[in-house]
């Protein structure tokens, strides 16, 4: 019944768009209850993302379009914002428009006027608007615009249910955006000439392929007598006007847009416009002090995720040692051996291993939800914009570079903002040096086990700008090489600074919670039944000695303990595990790794947390009891602090796991720069790491 | 039963399960980029007309 019901139910597609930073992801969230990212710096959302929910009678499916700053496909995320408009399927478009920045705007509503689309504007952020001093006429701004102004307030969703609303209205009135850009008289009468080519299009159409012929684009299915006319006009009119004619285009949509947002703002107080802003700037944007506060935050960071996070850390470990204790009271004595390893070794001491960090891994991104949100982010990127040139990457890098703190993965989806093959694929390639947060699992275990408290912030502030380090240096070598040529200029938005809502931060922590526990309870958790397989079988039945003797015939409790390590020793070492870290000695031996390390960077491949898990289960099997502290005891014993620090650079710039690969070969259709990245990755990371340990010893730091 | 067979099973069965669960976690992937790959370029975009098709794969548009 319930199915019939829905089956008959009209259905509308809303599509949101605007410019990046407007705020698109926010309302999105409000409108449809979603737990989309979304973040105070350009460039969040480069792929669109939709939800279905009803309202009303009709059933609603809103997408989330990449935030652009034109529709003329100059970027992907363009061409992908522009086809969706174009495609028909939308009944209406919301328009974003940051009421802070109105003008800039507005030059996306003069082409979304060309698309011919029923259009709703959201006047977002009106109340930060407000607290610059700036009120707005709006219904002069719906007059202007040709379609409903509606202010909203993306960070408490105010306006949100107005918004849908006015979109329904609008959308069952089925009428197109009636406002239009006026390009002059010998710009629109070039329009006409090349339009009236356009011979099957209706006149919208017409009109919206002649204007991009004149702009320059390129459009394949158009006619001959089209693009003839086109460039015939655009020689004349360039001619007239002394400049290219995509400058006058830009021009008049500027001189629009400048138009709508000077007549409609109420400017009542302009002093207090930006104040906080400016003030906060001129310390954070700083020439001297910019880049040394930012160093020094990332560092009290770090400091944090270490402090604050062992005790819960504790908390959960105590847990995974009760619950290890209680099955092992329960099981039947004797009973099912295998099983009881498989559940208390293998399930327990590795995902209860990956787990345990969840503490670590949170507070980490509790922080930067928080300096992206106050829109601090994107001041680090502005004062990195001229670093970056110098090192060969691009100034909007950075912004990928700051996704991959989370995920690799959506960092190399992000690469998509920049226009440049070479620009892309560079950045591409130098993301995975950056430190995700399944490597920051590796850290959270190492750092601890190999260092005093005071020096742990340190060490990881270390890694991190070793990994960023990393990642310059490749990408100067490519950029003089593979991929030389200027970098693009780029202006970094730098959008107000503003205190994030606790909703913010709570869903950008909820996701990343609900991320790694869902990834530990599935990939996690398969690896570790497989990885105890391999470290269990086959089986060892004759040992170098009768070890059942000498534990029976032991003087002392801690010598029949140490014949029982042995023991596990020498079976650990006859698995297939133990037989493939054997293989991989003598490759990994030079750098003071031992063939238990070897299994662990393996496994490592699949998912980076798996090389805790291994090391959980490798040791587990050997003999210590399961949790993280335990596990930090028993690595001390066995490795020195400088094979810590090897094994975390190793980790680092190594080859990324196989979800990376797998999106540079999908973002550059090539498995040939997939498969150079992991080689090149893999073969750095020894060199440097080799490098390292060596350093290390000539300084008389020991290996065990 | 004897116990130390069942005891075989359960890890067998375990084993077999995880190995079968990412065996299938891989093709489903696996089968998503190659579709998503037969709607789009490697800029994500419809070849038709797409503005980085010489950009994305070499060829010019």
């Amino acid at each position: 019944m319930g199915g019939k019901d829905k089956a008959k139910r009209p259905r509308l597609v809303v599509l949101l768009a605007g410019n990046p930073n407007s705020g698109k992801s926010s309302l999105f969230n409000w409108m449809a209850g979603a737990h989309q990212h979304v973040g105070n710096y350009p460039g969040v959302t480069v792929e669109k993302k939709s939800a279905r929910f009803v309202r009303g009678d009709v059933e609603i499916e809103l997408v989330d379009l990449p935030g652009v700053y034109s529709l003329l496909a100059a970027s992907p995320e363009e061409a992908i914002a522009r086809d969706e408009i174009l495609s028909g399927a939308a009944g209406v478009v919301i328009q974003v428009v940051d009421a802070t920045n109105l003008e800039r705007n507005l030059h996306l509503t003069a082409q979304l006027a060309e698309m011919g689309v029923p259009t709703v504007y959201a006047l977002n952020m009106s109340d930060e608007a407000a607290s610059h001093g700036l009120t707005f006429d709006l219904e002069l701004m719906s007059a202007l615009l040709g379609g409903p102004v509606v202010p909203t307030n993306g960070s408490n969703g105010e306006g949100a249910d107005a918004l849908l609303a006015a979109a329904q209205r609008v959308a069952a009135g089925g009428q197109a955006c009636s406002s239009r850009v006026n390009y002059g008289l010998d710009l629109e009468s070039a329009i006409a000439a090349v339009a009236e080519q356009f011979e099957g299009d209706d006149a919208v159409s017409a009109r919206r392929r002649a204007i991009a012929l004149l702009d320059g684009l390129s459009d394949p299915h158009a006619p001959a007598g089209a693009r003839e006319a086109a460039a015939r006009e655009a020689a004349r009119l360039e001619k007239r006007g002394g400049r290219p004619l995509d400058v006058q285009i830009a021009e008049a949509r500027y001189g629009f847009a400048l138009g709508v947002a000077t007549e409609a703002t109420r400017e009542s107080s302009p002093h207090v416009r930006h104040a906080r802003t400016l003030r906060l700037d001129n310390l954070l944007l700083h020439r001297i002090w910019g880049l040394p506060i930012f160093v020094f935050l990332m560092w009290g960071v770090f400091n944090l995720v270490f402090a604050l996070g062992e005790p819960p850390m504790q908390w959960i470990e105590a847990g995974l040692g009760g619950l290890a204790a209680r099955i092992l009271a329960v099981w039947p004595a004797g009973a099912a051996p295998l099983l009881q390893s498989l559940v208390v070794d293998g399930i327990i001491g590795g995902v209860g291993g990956v787990i345990s960090f969840l503490p670590n891994i949170l507070l980490l991104f509790l922080a930067i939800a928080f300096l992206e949100d106050t829109g601090y982010m994107a001041r680090v990127a502005f004062l990195m914009d001229r670093a970056m040139h110098k090192m060969g990457l691009h100034g909007k890098s950075f912004i990928p570079m700051l996704i991959g703190l989370g995920c690799t993965v959506p960092a190399i989806l992000a690469t998509r903002t920049l226009e440049h093959k070479r620009d892309r694929f560079t950045t591409i390639l130098v993301a995975p040096f950056v430190s995700c947060g399944a490597r920051m699992t590796i850290y959270a275990l190492l750092i601890p086990a190999f260092f005093a408290p005071r020096w742990r912030g340190w060490v990881l502030w270390g890694v991190y700008v070793a990994g960023i380090l990393a990642a310059v240096l490749v990408a100067r070598l490519l950029r003089g090489t593979l991929f030389r040529g200027e970098s693009a200029p780029f202006v970094m938005e730098l959008p107000p600074y503003r205190l994030p809502t606790l909703r913010s931060v709570g869903i950008h922590m909820w996701d990343r919670a609900w991320m790694y526990l869902q990834k530990a309870g599935t990939v996690i958790l398969a690896i570790s039944i497989l990885l105890w397989a391999l470290g269990t079988f086959p089986r060892r039945t004759e040992f170098s000695r009768d070890y059942a003797a000498a534990i029976a015939a032991a003087p002392a409790p801690e010598a029949a303990a140490a014949l029982e390590a042995a023991r596990q020793a020498e079976t650990l070492e006859y698995s297939a595990i133990g037989r493939i870290g054997k293989g991989l000695e003598p490759v990994l031996r030079p750098l003071g790794f031992d063939w238990r390390v070897g299994t662990a960077l393996v496994g490592a491949f699949a998912a980076k947390e798996v090389f805790v898990a291994q090391m959980g289960i490798v040791f587990s099997l050997g003999g210590a009891d399961e949790g993280p502290e335990r596990l930090r005891a028993a690595l001390r014993k066995n490795y020195t602090p400088l094979q810590g620090l090897a094994m975390m650079l190793f980790c680092l710039l190594s080859a990324p796991c196989v979800a990376t690969i797998a999106a540079t070969k999908r973002e550059t259709n090539s498995w040939g720069w997939a498969l150079g990245m992991l080689l090149g990755m893999t073969a750095i990371a020894w060199i440097v790491t080799f490098v390292v340990v060596r350093l290390g010893l000539a300084l008389g730091w020991g290996l065990a | 039963m004897n116990a130390h067979w069942a005891d075989w099973i359960a890890v067998g069965l375990a084993v077999a399960g995880a190995a079968l669960w990412l065996a299938l976690r891989i093709r489903r992937n696996w089968k998503k980029q190659q579709e998503a790959r037969a709607r789009s370029c490697a800029c994500l975009t419809p070849c038709d007309g797409c503005p980085f098709s010489k950009d994305c794969d070499g060829k010019g548009s």
